[in-house]
């Protein structure tokens, strides 16, 4: 008896990275199903190893990637980076590879650029990362998960990072490729850590976030208009120190469907007074899903509660 | 009025009839909303795609996790294979085709927690075996051509563990 392919689909998510590649290895029909569970976020698995074969598993990642990238992006990359063209330029693959990825860490794909192609000079770590991403946002994309932040990496990963400042890239391709605003409206979580222009422009795109992080509270603007443009927020973690009252405002207008509520108040700018206790459950009177909530301000002061 | 005391009629796919608690068979996301439709009915839910021997052990399921709460389609706890309790897990100790046609039947009357929990013990089945072990385990032909597994093998080598 045979299972149909999202039987066995669910079966594969069960399975961890070595079993999933016994399994694309047993036939046809075991590996159409499998194979996209194997690329779904393949460079975190490949991080998130101890050993120092960690580098082997990113380089091939990468270049598998990197011969998906379309030719003229190709072209240019071998004209700068003429030591080793043959690992991009022939290779003919079984799979699109490039369109099962569901989650990006935007900061482990360019640390992984710039690890494999080394030596080269940074702006073009900057294209090769840039290229790679448009390629991920693509038209008919799976990718749902897209993170620009180290908050929630592991410490094996972090340990393995070369780079961890963030040459925040998009703001240069909205508005300008339509296949990018498809995949961008289909993203179901968003992280970000370095203050960018890129919220407001991603709040006109981006309206079904089920989770939002964002880890540097500068860009209060856009932040605002980020939560006011989504319909079914469930997990929200975010850092704010400026703006206070009008983000606790639009927080309140989209509590309803929060599960898991994070909110850290910075010191840094405040100069309008720390937001009371009762103030920030007020936000939280109509999430009647409430799981967690985690309340963290300044001076130590620290509320944590989970009900149920 | 309490649902609890009312009861359902079922056929299996050879005409056995099957009487249950409405509780036991609103375990069925299908069952549940045709008796949400159809209301008040003495009439028997024909069932063409599950068989006697099969409705049973689905009912056993239903009737055993009866006060179970609801769980969403969308919670997606990954990878807990381990958490399969002891009642469960003899349950499932049945032979191939017959954990096939649970996982199909299951799938059908769209009982997520009786999907899931026969998903993963055919997940406990794969893991840690080769390929090989695998195809003989599940008795399946290795239809590649020499060049495809290679190629297969080459591209994906990366999630080997070493």
């Amino acid at each position: 008896m045979t299972l149909p392919p999202e039987i066995l689909q669910a079966i594969f998510e069960e399975l961890d990275e070595p079993s999933l590649y016994s399994s694309v290895l047993v036939n046809w029909d075991w590996c159409q199903s499998a194979i996209s569970i194997l690329w779904a976020n393949p460079l975190e698995f490949a991080y998130n190893n101890r050993n120092q074969v960690y580098y082997n598993k990113i380089a091939s990642i990468l270049s598998t990637y990197i011969s998906l990238l379309p030719n003229e992006s190709r072209l240019k990359l071998i004209e700068v980076y003429i030591a080793r063209p043959a690992d991009f330029l022939n290779i003919s693959l079984m799979f699109n590879y490039s369109k099962f990825l569901q989650k990006l860490n935007y900061i482990l794909l360019q640390d992984s650029v710039e690890k494999v192609l080394d030596g080269i000079e940074n702006d073009i770590i900057k294209f090769v990362s840039e290229e790679l991403l448009k390629m991920f946002l693509n038209q008919d994309s799976n990718l749902r998960s897209l993170d620009f932040s180290y908050q929630k990496l592991s410490g094996i990963i972090i340990s393995h990072l070369d780079k961890r400042i963030i040459d925040f890239p998009l703001e240069i391709y909205l508005g300008n490729l339509p296949s990018i605003i498809t995949a961008l409206s289909r993203l179901l979580k968003f992280s970000c850590t370095t203050p960018s222009r890129f919220l407001s422009s991603l709040a006109a795109i981006t309206l079904e976030l089920q989770s939002l992080n964002i880890y540097d509270g500068e860009d209060s603007h856009g932040i605002i208009n980020l939560i006011n443009a989504q319909k079914n927020l469930k997990e929200i973690d975010i850092h704010i120190c400026r703006d206070i009252p009008r983000i606790f405002s639009v927080l309140s207008n989209k509590s309803k469907t929060f599960q898991k509520f994070s909110l850290s108040v910075h010191n840094a700018y405040i100069s309008i007074g720390l937001p009371l206790l009762s103030d920030c459950l007020e936000i939280l009177c109509n999430s009647s899903d409430l799981e967690e909530l985690t309340l963290i301000f300044p001076r130590g002061e620290l509320a944590q509660a989970q009900c149920t | 009025m309490a649902t609890e005391l009312k009861k359902v009629k079922l056929t299996s796919s050879e005409g056995t009839e099957f009487i249950i608690d409405r509780k036991v068979a609103e375990k069925s996301v299908l069952l549940k909303n045709m008796l949400e439709d159809v209301g008040e009915s003495d009439m028997a839910i024909p069932l063409p795609n599950v068989t006697g021997p099969i409705l049973n052990k689905v009912i056993d399921y239903c009737t055993h996790h009866r006060d179970d709460p609801f769980v969403s389609q969308e919670d997606d706890s990954k990878k807990v294979s381990d958490d399969i309790d002891d009642w469960d897990a003899e349950f499932c100790k049945v032979d191939q085709g017959t954990l096939f046609e649970l996982i199909l039947s299951a799938n059908y009357l769209d009982i997520k927690p009786l999907l899931d929990l026969t998903c993963k013990t055919v997940a406990n089945m794969i893991k840690g075996k080769t390929p090989d072990e695998i195809r003989k385990t599940f008795n399946i032909t290795n239809d590649f051509t020499p060049e495809e597994e290679e190629h297969v093998r080459k591209e994906n080598e990366w999630c080997e563990e070493r």
